[in-house]
């Protein structure tokens, strides 16, 4: 009988483990999906004196949300990084100004390019999807506003997570001035999914 | 004096302790209640709150003027206390912290010409985001959009502005705003 009972506390005692473990992993699935990857940076301070015609790479340096410690700043080569592979949605919000003379109608365009390493040494990039979104100028006082929304899928090179990111740029038609892409404008980026 | 487990605390008899019917009961009920923890979490990773409300035809508004759209229709809402389509409908109430993405749309129209036009998406009154244009030919009507992400608490008010320029009367001739959580803050 003292047998039986033992065969039976011991079987408790595997299932109530077996339970435990099965359901704090579920929990941590549950709450990770809930929680994924999610940076919101903006300029911090205006990037004035931006000349027409020109490109210009809008460097987002002040984090207003970011849930992962770690998460790489601005690369060498301006790209904001990915925190890890998966696919992500990212997108950006501009507000700029004219800094004198306003061209009526002038264009103004974010442009927003993922970067993919052809090798592992971030050097070595090359452009292989393009967003962008134009705006043209309202007449409206109070400054012009552009919003852009993309998606990539970040993949590792050969086994390595190499960098790869996204260029925010800001490029201008108003030839009667410069202009000032302003300091609340923001990047986000959000992992959606894994890739296997 | 029953074991238990590491994380869930699932009580069990020590090996050479009685099992009784009260023991496994007690085993059940700790399991069950851990699922349902479980599954609310589940639920909650995977239908995150979400509106999608909208509304079409004509509403005359004030011209060089941000005004909220009323949306008086909705296609889903989950929890319905996000948003109401006969009380304050130019409201969608955020009910939990986290960040939301949004999308707002708005065709604003002029009688006569048309000249600016500009969708916002303000929280709590203040503007967070937006797309502001000028039709480059002469333009009676135009639809705008704007994409975005909202650092939110619960409780939160966002809502989809319009807003045109020109001569003639003007205003909304449909508007569409989609929010939905990303992420929790923490």
């Amino acid at each position: 009988m003292s047998d039986l009972y033992a065969n039976g506390a011991l079987m408790m005692q595997a299932l109530a483990e077996q339970a435990d473990t099965d359901i704090t992993a579920l929990k941590a699935t549950y709450s990770g999906f809930a929680r994924r990857p999610t940076l919101i940076r903006s300029l911090g301070s205006d990037q004035t004196s931006i000349n027409s015609g020109t490109a210009v790479t809008l460097t987002f340096t002040t984090n207003s949300f970011v849930n992962r410690t770690g998460w790489p700043t601005l690369s060498a080569l301006n790209y904001t990084p990915f925190f890890e592979s998966g696919a992500w949605i990212f997108g950006v919000y501009l507000k700029c100004t004219v800094d004198g003379a306003t061209t009526a109608t002038s264009q103004r365009e974010a442009r927003m390019t993922v970067q993919t390493p052809t090798g592992l040494a971030p050097s070595s990039v090359q452009t292989f999807t393009g967003y962008g979104s134009a705006v043209f100028d309202s007449g409206v006082a109070g400054g012009d506003f552009l919003t852009a929304m993309g998606t990539a899928v970040y993949q590792s090179i050969s086994g390595s997570a190499a960098n790869q990111g996204v260029l925010f740029e800001f490029i201008h038609a108003n030839v009667a001035s410069t202009m000032t892409v302003k300091a609340e404008s923001f990047m986000w980026m959000h992992k959606l999914s894994e890739l296997e | 004096m029953p074991g238990s487990t590491t994380n869930e605390h699932f009580p069990y008899p020590y090996e050479g302790e009685t099992v009784t019917a009260v023991s496994q009961q007690n085993l059940a009920t700790a399991i069950d209640a851990a699922l349902t923890v479980t599954d609310a979490l589940r639920l909650d990773a995977l239908k995150p709150p979400t509106c999608m409300a909208f509304r079409f035809g004509s509403v005359a508004i004030t011209v060089n003027t941000d005004t909220a759209a009323n949306l008086t229709s909705a296609t889903f809402n989950d929890p319905t206390s996000m948003h109401s389509t006969s009380v304050n409908t130019d409201q969608v109430i955020l009910p939990t912290n986290g960040i939301y993405l949004v999308h707002g749309e708005t065709n604003l129209t002029a009688t006569t010409t048309l000249t600016a036009v500009k969708t916002a998406i303000t929280q709590n009154g203040t503007q967070v985001f937006a797309q502001q244009s000028s039709p480059k030919s002469a333009s009676t009507g135009w639809i705008l959009d704007t994409d975005g992400v909202v650092i939110g608490q619960a409780g939160d008010i966002i809502r989809l502005s319009g807003r045109w320029s020109g001569t003639g009367t003007g205003g909304f001739q449909g508007c569409f705003l989609h929010v939905t959580r990303l992420c929790y803050l923490v």
